[in-house]
């Protein structure tokens, strides 16, 4: 195991940094006074960026009537926390992009659970009123980035992992942990941390399937919350499944009422549908 | 052909192939006809609309089981089927090892799909449901076959 271990750390070692060009604009965003005219000029530099960005923008959930052609016509029309939040998922899509052989996951499908997730957060965020909506749907849309690293690993155990969940009983991350010696949570916290992220966003992508840490506080169980409800819905649903157990206060921590879980379902189905019909060509 | 979450597809006759996504909670309902060659696949997301608190407006109904039912089946007949000779299977339903009973979707949404075929003197014929694992299903038209595939167990037809 010890071995494994070591593989796992060199293999984190070759995942690219977070675009620099991502972690200026978000630092600019942190002011509400911006200037966007800056702004632009900071993301146009990297123009995959800037094209999945226009793209995400104009998806028809946020319902915007014209085309957006430029990033200076789209700040005039966003909010702050939704330019936040296609620059996020502008950037994930970078590395969201390739096949998960091992969590059994196509490129699309791995996007598509991330895009899934992001939504999710970003609908209980507003919801909720929570207070950091922006680390919520950051730590969401990045939330299974370990599984880059490890899937090499598990693809080598599947079957073994598989075994330990349906003979033993085990969460699929237990049983991550028994045979690997680390997860895909942990993992993806750790890269996050030498990226450089906030400690709430590495805390809540560390806790997203452990059903003690995810209810420690809102982001984390919001983020934990919209992942159960992407894979409830089979968008991106890897090998791992649902195999994994709920806590009971789950919902409460997150500011959620039982009641509101099917609408927030929904609207967030419908809001998911929206993006992907018209972002989307499929790629299987 | 993809049938999408909230849709039904049904068709007559032909070299086709309807299939679902990986379905999660959600459940597919396939019906089959072999004497009318006539196959149906539909897929709902929630059990009924009247859970939804607050309700959200512009969701087909047949994104609903309790709602879709009547559609599907009256689809299935316009086409030619019989509903007496058509065979019923049901996959998806996917369940976590342990929550709470708010998160246990897949569980509902088998209970009522049983709940209303019965209140129709209808039943399942075969059915995989309830699996934390995530499934698919295909209906081979012409072939009069429905194929579960659930990740990491062999494939199941009827």
């Amino acid at each position: 195991m010890v071995k494994v271990l070591e593989y796992v750390f060199e293999e984190l070692n070759t995942i690219p940094n977070f675009p620099e060009t991502a972690y200026r604009a978000l630092r600019m965003l942190e002011d509400e006074n911006i200037n966007f005219e800056k702004l632009a000029k900071v993301i146009r530099y990297d123009a995959t960026i800037t094209a999945n960005f226009l793209k995400l923008v104009n998806s028809a959930y946020i319902g915007l009537r014209r085309k957006v052609e430029s990033l200076s016509q789209a700040f005039a029309l966003l909010g702050l926390n939704q330019i936040r939040f296609f620059l996020v998922a502008a950037c994930a899509g970078q590395y969201l992009n390739r096949a998960l052989h091992g969590y059994g996951l196509s490129p699309y499908e791995v996007w598509l659970h991330s895009l899934g997730s992001g939504v999710f957060a970003e609908l209980i965020a507003e919801k909720t009123k929570a207070s950091h909506p922006d680390h919520i749907f950051t730590a969401a849309l990045l939330h299974d980035i370990g599984k880059l690293v490890l899937d090499l690993f598990v693809g080598g155990e599947l079957e073994v992992i598989r075994e330990l969940v349906k003979d033993e009983g085990l969460t699929f991350m237990e049983a991550e942990i028994m045979v690997l010696g680390t997860d895909h949570a942990i993992v993806g916290a750790e890269l996050l941390r030498r990226w450089g992220f906030p400690q709430e966003i590495i805390f809540a992508v560390r806790a997203h399937h452990d059903e003690d840490w995810m209810v420690q506080n809102q982001t984390a169980a919001i983020v934990a919350i919209s992942n159960m409800l992407t894979n409830l819905l089979g968008i991106g649903m890897g090998a791992d499944g649902l195999s994994y157990r709920v806590p009971a206060k789950l919902l409460k921590v997150a500011g959620l009422k039982d009641r509101e879980l099917f609408s927030i379902i929904t609207e967030g189905f419908k809001r998911y549908q929206s993006l992907k019909e018209n972002l989307l060509v499929e790629k299987v | 052909m993809k049938v999408d979450k909230g849709r039904f597809l049904i068709l007559k006759d032909v070299k086709e192939t309807l299939e679902t996504e990986t379905l999660g909670a959600c459940v597919a309902l396939a019906a089959i006809d072999r004497e009318n060659k006539i196959a149906g696949l539909w897929v709902f997301v929630l059990p009924a609309e009247k859970i939804l608190n607050p309700k959200v407006g512009g969701v087909s109904e047949t994104y609903f089981a309790a709602e879709g039912i009547d559609s599907f089946l009256k689809a299935l007949k316009e086409e030619g089927a019989d509903l007496k000779k058509t065979d019923f299977f049901a996959a998806g339903g996917a369940r976590f090892l342990e929550a709470p009973t708010v998160f246990d979707l897949g569980g509902l949404n088998i209970s009522m799909l049983r709940k209303l075929l019965k209140d129709r003197g209808l039943a399942l014929k075969g059915e995989e449901c309830g699996k934390p694992f995530p499934c698919r299903i295909i209906v081979d038209v012409s072939e009069g076959l429905v194929t579960v595939k659930i990740s990491g167990e062999e494939e199941k037809t009827w």
